[in-house]
């Protein structure tokens, strides 16, 4: 149970003249599981391998319950990092690898053991402590890295791109793994990936940081319903913005009014139209209904992407493909999107 | 067909092992033969005379043989020790970091073997005698350094750069002390480096004979300066039998070491994912 606050914190390496990390500020809730995520090469991993110990940072600080850790040294933190390449010793058996980290701190033989096999339980890897690493798949490799991570209880536990280099259906059985066992032992998490999707189901607060800056930080939901600007949205997969003014609760625009929720303040800039939002509509008796064409329909399996044209704005819609079935490109429909799925930025 | 290439193969094989059998153990025969042997003088295939003067004398306290075989073993162990102790972390920081000017530091380190130690020892020669190391044991440690340190350095820089310093960070981040981390995460994975380089440095510590000569100005005495007066005086037993001892050390240290020079080991275990 350990609340981390990061405040101001910079990282500019040596050689380099632009920060690899900018101001970069965040209060991580006591138990919670926090993704920090962006492209890669955006001061994700910086910001993990500074608060493991592993580099120095250049300013600012981070906090564990209100007390600056960066003098303290990296074995004496409380902070393990599990990295994307399991980084199991070669030469040392499962065994030998998951109670590395008890026998740095000299508990005694029983007590390891004991951990040990309980640990590799959880993990679901019973029955391996003989093997080498060698012998085990990508998946249980990582699983096992996880176990010599948790058997420590650390404080923070720091988690880089660790599914990464698995298999899609392994990376989804690990999401579930981690997240069960970080509820289980309440052990307040950093999580880095490039994955959206990953985060957005792994985590209880989102962090999205692009070229060493942060953007937004906020529940999951939010980066969907209520982006900051228009860099989060494009980076949580929207593409539909269009350029106008709001008044009154209306968005005016070149390709018409439309009527935005109740409790959006007004100023100009852009909307933002989702492309799960949109709807399609027999009438254009519903309120925000709009006539448009149909240029080009993709199949892609769960759902069907549509590009839509008003005029000369093109966007993009997706839907249910049960919805889209008698549609051929050319046709003419209606769609209409409910207001309070809209949002509106600054420009 | 099959047949055929199996039939090259072997041959190959046979040819290979006639080759190095004349090369590397033909030579030490007639070692053996000078040492056992009372006058063996041409044309005669065999000595006519057999006998165990020559190592009768060679082994005997006055002859100060086994006396300068202990010290060169002492002088090439501190050699060796002393290697690895420079060679490793100057190994770890080429193979490990990125820093400005790293190719004229490779430069610079290479320079001691390919400029002749000759050239470089009667400088340094002067030295020494403002700085009264010459004619000391210590001086003439020092001064095998110059070529042993090179090798060490390089080799290390090499099993260094297919080390993942990752590992290291993980084992810290596990609670475990840069000491302890090196102990048991660096350590088993550069071992087969530091036994070869160590190798290596004691085998050319071991057969230094200029460096010795000048800076230990006679008064030390290896073997190497051992036999060659023992040759020059043309006492071909005596020489023959300081000869087998004088190989001895380095056979034993190479069949000790095999286990190490395979080719997988020389690569490291911790390569770069």
């Amino acid at each position: 149970m350990t609340n981390v606050s990061i405040k101001n914190l910079t990282k500019v390496y040596q050689g380099s003249t632009v920060p690899s990390l900018k101001n970069l500020s965040l209060e991580i809730n006591s138990g919670t599981l926090t993704s920090i995520i962006g492209p890669s090469g955006c001061g994700k991993t910086t910001t993990l391998k500074i608060i493991a110990g592993l580099i120095n940072h250049t300013s600012g600080d981070v906090a564990f319950d209100g007390k600056s850790i960066l003098k303290v040294k990296p074995e004496k933190r409380g902070a393990v990092m599990v990295f994307q390449n399991h980084l199991l010793f070669p030469y040392m058996n499962i065994h030998e690898n998951v109670g590395f980290g008890l026998r740095m701190r000299n508990l005694n033989k029983t007590e390891i053991n004991k951990k040990i096999i309980e640990m590799l339980e959880l993990v679901r890897l019973p029955n391996i402590e003989n093997r080498m690493p060698k012998e085990l798949s990508g998946g249980e490799q990582q699983r096992v890295a996880l176990a010599r991570a948790l058997i420590v209880q650390p404080k923070v536990l720091l988690l880089d791109e660790p599914l990464s280099n698995l298999d899609n259906h392994l990376r989804i059985e690990m999401r579930n793994l981690i997240t069960d066992l970080q509820k289980k032992f309440e052990i307040t998490t950093i999580f880095v990936t490039h994955d959206q999707e990953e985060a957005v189901e792994m985590s209880d607060k989102i962090a999205l940081v692009l070229n060493g800056e942060l953007e937004q930080f906020d529940q999951p939901e939010n980066f969907f319903k209520k982006p900051i600007n228009m860099k989060t949205a494009r980076f949580f997969g929207c593409k539909n913005f269009i350029n106008g003014i709001s008044k009154n609760n209306k968005f005016m625009s070149s390709i018409g009014e439309f009527c935005l929720p109740k409790d959006l303040p007004s100023n100009g800039g852009f909307l933002i139209l989702r492309p799960e939002n949109i709807q399609i509509g027999k009438d254009d008796k519903n309120i925000n209904t709009m006539k448009v064409k149909v240029i080009e329909k993709i199949f892609l399996g769960k759902q069907t992407r549509l590009k839509l044209a008003i005029k000369d704005e093109i966007f993009e819609a997706t839907f249910n493909p049960n919805e889209t079935k008698n549609l051929i490109e050319g046709n003419d429909i209606y769609v209409n999107i409910p207001p309070s799925c809209l949002w509106t930025i600054k420009n | 067909m099959f047949k055929q290439t199996n039939f090259i193969s072997n041959s190959f094989k046979f040819i290979t092992i006639i080759m190095l059998i004349t090369w590397l153990i033909m030579p030490l025969i007639p070692l053996v033969f000078f040492s056992f042997s009372k006058g063996w003088v041409f044309p005669f295939l065999l000595p006519k005379y057999w006998s165990l003067n020559a190592w009768n004398y060679a082994l005997s306290d006055t002859a100060g043989i086994l006396e300068s075989l202990w010290l060169t073993i002492f002088i090439s162990l501190s050699v060796t020790i002393l290697s690895i102790l420079i060679g490793v972390p100057a190994g770890r920081a080429l193979g490990i970091y990125k820093f400005k000017g790293k190719v004229f530091v490779e430069l610079i380190i290479l320079a001691p073997i390919i400029i002749p130690s000759i050239a470089v020892v009667l400088g340094i020669h002067s030295v020494f005698i403002s700085i009264g190391l010459t004619n000391t044991i210590f001086g003439v440690i020092i001064v095998h350094l110059i070529p042993t340190v090179p090798y060490m350095t390089l080799v290390m820089s090499a099993i260094f750069s297919n080390f993942d310093a990752d590992f290291e960070y993980q084992a810290r981040s596990l609670g475990a002390s840069s000491l302890k981390a090196f102990y048991y995460i660096t350590l088993p994975a550069i071992l087969p480096g530091v036994v070869i380089g160590g190798l290596f440095a004691f085998l050319v510590s071991w057969s230094q004979y200029i460096l010795t000569l000048v800076i230990g100005g006679g008064k030390i005495l290896t073997l190497p300066l051992l036999l060659f007066s023992f040759a020059t005086s043309g006492r071909n037993d005596i020489t023959g039998a300081i000869g087998i001892i004088y190989i001895l050390p380095g056979i034993i240290i190479l069949i000790f070491t095999t286990k190490y020079l395979s080719r997988r080991n020389v690569i490291g275990v911790f390569e770069r994912i």
